[in-house]
């Protein structure tokens, strides 16, 4: 052993080359609340990775001010072992880290460092597979995309069913707190372990978390463990206790894990949780750095922030490995004010957002999707025949359903018809409630909604629905689990499949 | 500071051109106006640095470990006679010297640094 130690020792001695030379440096003039002022550096640039040399270790610092005589800098490690004085030199490199299959299952920072006490995250042997991959890059042009074709099924009736989200689409999460933001994305992560058939290849998932607090990060790791779903989850976390610069790059991270996972033709979904705690990061940072501050004292380029985060969500076409980001960023509003600055961004940005709303949820109507505010702009060219077929009709009875509410609540005598419209809204409206990390694969989904629209369910008692259309479920799928098979791989409900269900459900509705 | 050293050194310059005589109290009087007569050596060395610059000299700082080490005269004779050179003592240096031109490009020869090199 010991002659291995010493074999290493002047390797490394008889291998030290002295090739001293000019150096770009500069100086730290000033230094306080994580940001560096340094002098010098005159040709550093944007975004470049600066190296402090601290009394007694490194530290790394991003270039974010370019100015006539000074550079303002992030600093990312222990901003306290800064002093003013201390050298900084250039490393000619962009913020980055390694990306690998290894992540796969791993929590780590927003630098790619372990968190999860699992030890080190590439060995020797892995590192020369790992490939680095840094936090800004542009994001995929037009050719190299294609329009979206395949469906991300959350396992969450109301969204799929009525806004339906595509492999490579931005879809935002949006409502207040403690609305159930967090479980939506969560029900998704927890689905793509059910939802693979030939059609669908399962999802990479990447769970980005910032400005939460440790506890909770703590709580969705074990939920996710113990739903299995940590084995294709990767987990970011910058939480409420890390340094702003280190939540401003949380978002970027995760998208650059995501984005290696699509240069191998996979497919990713990232869930940024959330942005509004990144805006105030960021916010954070443009006013310790002396920006200008604008609307609500967020920086002028907020909008490019998120844009150009958003933005490389994609669908690659088959010339490019044909893999895919869909993000799922999240948006705390205030009070459901979604006219706020951050909010009216971010919905711009993205491709339809889910409105979760505080009134919803505390009626029970859990998850609380306000499906009139909600929309998805592209997923409905992914949905798959058989959800377009059932809900169809699920949305249009829903809309007569919530007018005539409004309307009933002012009149007393109602018409057979108007009766009968209300109380198929009242039994669609319960069918689409559902307890949280419990998503529901698609062809049950499909069952569900196809007996509720077509009035299977209409005889049995509102309170009452839910239990019993879960029971016919659970009969079909024994009796006749080939019926949910079919569905399953074919993704549509054909006429002979059709025929199949209306027989299987008389029967099950006459015992 | 109310204004920075670049602004101060920036209005010097010029005024020195205008008025040679008063310039110099004149910024004393306005650097105790502003209350920033606490920088006053780093405006000089900054007002100096122009200076040697605008001439086409360059701002040496030379470090070494030990004042033995230094050999003035010889060293100077390696720049031009526009240049300006600043000797300084550096303990923590260990060995060896250190140039920095203009504060912007730096020579590090020594013992501190390679180990630094060593063990990164």
């Amino acid at each position: 052993m010991s002659y291995e130690i010493i074999e290493k020792l002047k390797k490394e001695i008889a291998g030290y080359k002295d090739d001293t030379q000019f150096e770009h440096i500069g100086v730290v003039t000033e230094v306080g609340d994580g940001i560096a002022k340094i002098s010098g550096l005159s040709k550093a640039l944007s975004q470049e990775l600066l190296n402090i040399e601290a009394k007694d270790s490194d530290v790394s610092a991003i270039a974010f001010n370019l100015e006539e005589s000074f550079i303002g800098a992030v600093i990312l490690g222990d901003a306290q072992k800064v002093k003013v004085g201390d050298r900084v030199k250039q490393t000619g490199k962009v913020v980055s880290l390694k990306a690998g299959q290894e992540l796969i299952g791993r929590v780590v920072d927003p630098l790619g460092n372990p968190l999860d006490n699992k030890g080190v995250i590439f060995t020797d042997l892995d590192l020369g597979k790992a490939k680095d991959y840094p936090l800004e890059r542009r994001a995929p042009d037009v050719v190299s995309r294609e329009s979206v074709n395949t469906p991300v099924h959350t396992g969450i009736k109301a969204v799929d069913a009525m806004i339906p989200i595509g492999r490579g689409q931005r879809e935002l999460i949006i409502g207040d707190r403690q609305t159930g933001k967090t479980a939506i994305a969560l029900d998704t992560i927890i689905n793509q372990g059910q939802d693979i058939s030939d059609k669908r290849r399962g999802m990479i998932c990447i769970y980005v978390a910032i400005g939460q607090k440790n506890s909770k990060v703590a709580k969705i790791v074990k939920t996710l463990e113990e739903k299995g779903a940590l084995k294709y989850t990767v987990v970011v976390s910058a939480p409420a206790s890390a340094p702003a610069s280190v939540q401003y790059l949380a978002p970027f991270a995760g998208c650059a894990i995501a984005e290696y996972f699509m240069d191998q033709g996979q497919d990713a979904l990232v869930v940024y949780d959330d942005l509004s705690k990144h805006a105030d990061s960021y916010r954070q940072l443009s006013l310790l750095l002396r920006r200008p501050p604008g609307r609500e004292a967020y920086p002028g380029d907020i909008f490019y922030l998120h844009a150009r985060l958003l933005e490389r969500a994609a669908k690659m076409d088959k010339e490019h490995g044909g893999g895919s980001i869909t993000a799922l960023p999240i948006i705390e509003t205030q009070l459901g004010d979604v006219s706020a600055y951050i909010p009216t961004n971010v919905i711009s940005i993205t491709d339809g957002q889910i409105y979760l709303e505080a009134d919803l949820f505390y009626k029970g109507l859990r998850p609380a999707i306000n499906a009139g505010l909600s929309v998805s702009r592209v997923g409905s060219s992914a949905q798959t025949k058989a959800m377009k077929k059932v809900s169809g009709k699920l949305r249009l009875d829903l809309a007569q359903f919530r007018e005539l509410q409004a309307f009933v609540q002012f009149a007393s005598d109602l018409d057979e018809n108007t009766k009968n419209q209300i109380a198929r809204g009242q039994r669609l409206t319960e069918i689409l409630k559902q307890v949280d990390n419990d998503p529901i694969p698609f062809e049950k989904q499909v069952l569900t909604i196809y007996m509720a629209a077509n009035g299977y369910l209409d005889d049995v008692k509102v309170n009452e629905v839910r239990a019993v259309s879960d029971k016919i479920i659970d009969n079909i799928e024994k009796l006749h689990g080939d019926i949910l098979k079919k569905i399953r791989e074919s993704n549509q409900v054909d006429d002979e499949t059709e025929e199949r269900l209306k027989s299987s459900l008389g029967e099950l509705k006459g015992v | 500071m109310k204004y920075s050293v670049n602004n101060y050194v920036g209005a010097f310059t010029q005024a020195i051109k205008m008025a040679p005589n008063e310039a110099t109290g004149g910024l004393v009087k306005l650097l105790k106006k502003t209350g920033d007569i606490k920088h006053f050596n780093k405006i000089v060395e900054a007002i100096h640095k122009k200076l040697v610059n605008e001439k086409g000299g360059k701002w040496i700082n030379i470090e070494t470990a030990r004042e033995s080490a230094l050999k003035k005269e010889k060293i100077k004779h390696n720049f031009s006679e526009k240049d300006y050179i600043d000797f300084k003592i550096n303990p923590e240096l260990v060995a060896g010297m250190r140039v920095t031109v203009d504060g912007e490009e730096e020579l590090d020869n020594t013992l501190n640094q390679k180990l630094k090199n060593l063990f990164r």
